[in-house]
C-alpha cells in the first residue's frame, strides 16, 4: 500500500499540471533515459541516438508515432495480466505528455530540471567474462532482401561439465543482428551442416538442439540467473547461435563474439523447461489451409510436482497472431502466465516473472496459439496465401510456448524430467495412429535392427520401409538431414516405453 | 486493326514526348530520405535500382534530405555508405517538402514533364506498418507510375500513405 501511495505523489509532482508547458529536460528526459537510451545510444543498436534535447528533438515526430503505435519501445506481451521484469511499456500518460510535447513546439525547457542520465558500463556489461568465444568466420549480410536466419557453430570444447550463469552477446554489426538465440548440439550434427552451401553457417530455424542457454534481444541487458541456478552446460557441446538478420540498406559483416560466466558449482535445484506444446509444436498436425484467418492450436500438460516458474518464452513464425498461456491450480484458480495479443517474430523475448511464480502439483498449464493465413494478415509470406504445414524454414509454422521453472523439492527434478520427456512423446502419438497395428509397435525395436542393412546404427532413406517412409522422417527426423540417427531413433525407443509402461502419451 | 491503331498511337505519343522535352528529362522523381532512418535506408538499393533502370528512359532523380542540420559532407558521407548513386541536396527550408506535400522519409513524389505532380508516396508495399516488413513488395507503385507515364498514357494525380520516419518541421 505504502508503495502505491508513493507512486501516486510521484505522478502528482512529475507530471506537468494542465495547461502548464511541458518541457524536455522536466517531463520528457526521464522518459527517454528510462524507456530508450539502453538502445538508443551510441555503439548500441537502435538506429539513431536519443542521449540529449536536440537528438530527441530531430526525431520527435517519429518517437511521438511510434510511441502511440507501440510499436517502441518494443513489448509485446500484456504485462497487466502478468508481472514481468524489466517491462518495457510506456504508460499511457507517458504517451500523451509525449504527443503533448510535439504539438506545443517541443520546448527545451531548463537543464537544470533535468535529471542525471543513466550511466552505462563500456565493454562486458557483467564484467570480464569466464570464457571468450567468436565466430570462427566472418557472414556477409546482403545490402537488401528478405530477413536471414543463420545458425552458427561454435565449439567450445569443454573437457569437463560446466554450469551457466549468463552469456553477453556482442555483435561486430549491431544494425543488422536482430536477435539471436543461443543452443547447444551435442551430437555433431551442426557442425557437419555447417558451411554446406559455401557460406558460414547454416540455415534453417532448427535443428536438433540438446539445450539451450537463453538468447539476446536488443534492449535487455544480460543478467545473471537469480540465486544459484544455473544452465547445463555438459561438456562436448558446440555452442550454436541461431541469429535473426534484418539486411539494413547496406553490405555488412557480422562476426559475434560471445562471452560466458560460470557457476562455481553445481545449483541446488535444476531448471526444467517445460514446452506446451513440445516440440514447437511438431505432433499437433499443424496443416493451415490458404485463406484461413483463425486457426487454433491448443495443448496442455500437467505439472506433477510442485514448481517455481521463472520466465516464459514462444516461439512461431510469420503468420502467428496470438499466444496466451494459462495455468489451472488444482484449487480451480486460473493464472495468465503469457499473454501476446499481437504475436510479432522480430520480438521472441524471454519473459521472466517478477518474482517466481508458484504452481503447485497438479496444475494444468495450457497453450492456445492462433495462426492468421489470409491476405489481410500483412506478415503472410505468402501473395496470394498459400497452405502452410509445420516445418523449419521461416515460411513453415512452429508454435509453442515454454516455461522455465525449478521444483521446489530438489528432489522432484526427476519426476518432473520423466513427465516432459512423456509428453514429448505425444509428437508421435500421430505416428502410432497412422501405424494402427500396435503388435507392430512392441516389434519396432526388433524392425530397427532387421531394416538396418549396413549396420551403421543410423536408418538411411533407402532403408525405410516406402510405405511409412514419409511419417517416420516427418517425425523422427529432427535435423533435417533425410535419416534417422541413433539419437533420433532413440527418441522413438523412449515413447515405445512410455506406451509400454501405460503412460498417457 | 484497332491493336493497329493503338500501338500507332503508342509509338507517336512516346517519340513526341522523347524529342519535345527540352531538358532531355521526361519526368523528375524526389526520393525524400534521411541520414539515420532505417526504414530509408532500407531503400537505398531498390533506389539504385529505379535510378539505373529508370533514368536510361529519360527520367531525372534526386535524393532530398528535409533536414536543415545536414550539411553537404553529411550527405556525401551517407551516400558513400549506402553506395547511393543518385545526387543529394539538402532542403534546408523545407521548399521541396513543400511543393511536394510528403511528410515522411522515405516518401517519393513524381512530376510530369509540364512539372505537375503525378504520384506521392511509397516506393513500394513493402513496409505496410512500423515494424512490418513484407518478404517482397507486392506492388511497387513508382514503378508503375513511372511505366503507365513513360508508354505515354495519361496519368492521374495517385498517392499512397508512406510508412517510415515523420519529417520535422522547421522552426
Amino acid at each position: 500500500m505504502k508503495t502505491v501511495t508513493f507512486s501516486l505523489l510521484l505522478c502528482l509532482f512529475s507530471f506537468p499540471v494542465y495547461g502548464e508547458e511541458v518541457t524536455y529536460h522536466r517531463d520528457i528526459a526521464p522518459i527517454i533515459h528510462a524507456n530508450c537510451m539502453s538502445c538508443h545510444r551510441p555503439g548500441e543498436s537502435a538506429p539513431f541516438p536519443l542521449t540529449n534535447y536536440d537528438e530527441v528533438s530531430r526525431k520527435a515526430k517519429t518517437i511521438a508515432r511510434v510511441v502511440d503505435d507501440r510499436y517502441m519501445p518494443p513489448w509485446h506481451a500484456n504485462h497487466e495480466v502478468t508481472a514481468f521484469q524489466d517491462v518495457r511499456r510506456l504508460s499511457d500518460d507517458e504517451v500523451a505528455l509525449i504527443s503533448r510535447w510535439v504539438d506545443e513546439g517541443k520546448a527545451e525547457g531548463d537543464p537544470a530540471d533535468s535529471p542525471e542520465p543513466p550511466i552505462y558500463t563500456e565493454g562486458w556489461q557483467l564484467g570480464q567474462p569466464d570464457m571468450i568465444v567468436k565466430m570462427a568466420l566472418p557472414y556477409e549480410v546482403p545490402a537488401d532482401g528478405p530477413d536471414i536466419y543463420r545458425n552458427f557453430v561454435i565449439p567450445l570444447d569443454l573437457d569437463e561439465d560446466k554450469w551457466v550463469k549468463a552469456i553477453e552477446l556482442r555483435p561486430s554489426a549491431r544494425s543488422v543482428v536482430h536477435h539471436s538465440l543461443y543452443f547447444l548440439d551435442d551430437s555433431g550434427t551442426a557442425r557437419k551442416l555447417d558451411g554446406q552451401d559455401g557460406k558460414p553457417g547454416f540455415r534453417g530455424m532448427s535443428f536438433r538442439k540438446s539445450g539451450s542457454l537463453g538468447g539476446y534481444v536488443p534492449g535487455v541487458s544480460a543478467k545473471k540467473l537469480p540465486g544459484d541456478l544455473a544452465r547445463p552446460l555438459p561438456k562436448g557441446s558446440d555452442l550454436v547461435l541461431s541469429t535473426h538478420f534484418h539486411p539494413s540498406g547496406k553490405a555488412e559483416v557480422e562476426q559475434t563474439t560471445v562471452g560466458i560466466y560460470f557457476a562455481d558449482k553445481a545449483p541446488s535445484r535444476q531448471l526444467q523447461e517445460v514446452q506446451v506444446p513440445p516440440g514447437f509444436g511438431r505432433g499437433m498436425g499443424i496443416d493451415i489451409p490458404a485463406g484461413e484467418s483463425n486457426y487454433v492450436v491448443e495443448d496442455s500438460f500437467k505439472i506433477p510436482v510442485d514448481v517455481e516458474a521463472i520466465s516464459v518464452s514462444g516461439h512461431a513464425h510469420y503468420i502467428c497472431e496470438t499466444m496466451r498461456m494459462t495455468a489451472k491450480l488444482p484449487d480451480g484458480t486460473e493464472k495468465i502466465l503469457l499473454d501476446i495479443p499481437d504475436w510479432d517474430l522480430d520480438w521472441q523475448d524471454t519473459y521472466y516473472f517478477a518474482t517466481p511464480t508458484f504452481l503447485p502439483a497438479g496444475t494444468v498449464v495450457t497453450s492456445v496459439i492462433t495462426y492468421d493465413n489470409s491476405s489481410a494478415n500483412p506478415d503472410n509470406p505468402h501473395t496470394p496465401p498459400q497452405r502452410i504445414k509445420w516445418g523449419r524454414e521461416s515460411t513453415d509454422e512452429m508454435g509453442s510456448i515454454t516455461l522455465i521453472g525449478v521444483p521446489v523439492e530438489a528432489d522432484d527434478y526427476t519426476s518432473l524430467n520423466r513427465s516432459t520427456k512423456v509428453q514429448k512423446a505425444k509428437i508421435f502419438a500421430q505416428l502410432g495412429k497412422e501405424l494402427k497395428d500396435t503388435r507392430v509397435l512392441d516389434r519396432l525395436p526388433v524392425i530397427i535392427r532387421a531394416l538396418d542393412k549396413n549396420q551403421d546404427g543410423s536408418l538411411q532413406e533407402q532403408e525405410l520401409p516406402a510405405r511409412l517412409r514419409g511419417a517416420l522422417l516427418l517425425r523422427l527426423d529432427e535435423d533435417g538431414n533425410k535419416m534417422l540417427d541413433p539419437s533420433e531413433i532413440q527418441t522413438l525407443k523412449d515413447w515405445l516405453e512410455s506406451m509400454k509402461s501405460g503412460s498417457n502419451a | 486493326m484497332k491493336q493497329l491503331f493503338i500501338i500507332a498511337a503508342l509509338f507517336v505519343t512516346t517519340s513526341f514526348t522523347l524529342v519535345d522535352a527540352e531538358d532531355n528529362s521526361v519526368a523528375e522523381v524526389w526520393f525524400f530520405v534521411a541520414t539515420d532512418c532505417p526504414i530509408a535506408n532500407h531503400y537505398a538499393p531498390e533506389i539504385n535500382r529505379i535510378f539505373t533502370e529508370y533514368s536510361e528512359r529519360g527520367v531525372s532523380f534526386s535524393l532530398i534530405y528535409p533536414d536543415a542540420a545536414l550539411t553537404g559532407e553529411e550527405i556525401a558521407e551517407h551516400r558513400r555508405e549506402y553506395a547511393l548513386k543518385v545526387e543529394g541536396r539538402v532542403d534546408h527550408d523545407h521548399a521541396f517538402v513543400e511543393k511536394a506535400g510528403v511528410t515522411t522519409t522515405p516518401e517519393v513524389a513524381v512530376f510530369d514533364r509540364e512539372g505537375s505532380l503525378i504520384y506521392r508516396g511509397m516506393i513500394d508495399d513493402l513496409y505496410s506498418e512500423f515494424g512490418d516488413r513484407r518478404r517482397v513488395a507486392s506492388k511497387r507503385y513508382l514503378r508503375e507510375v513511372l511505366d503507365q507515364y513513360l508508354s505515354g498514357k495519361s496519368v492521374q494525380f495517385t498517392e499512397t500513405d508512406p510508412v517510415g520516419c515523420l519529417i520535422e518541421s522547421i522552426k
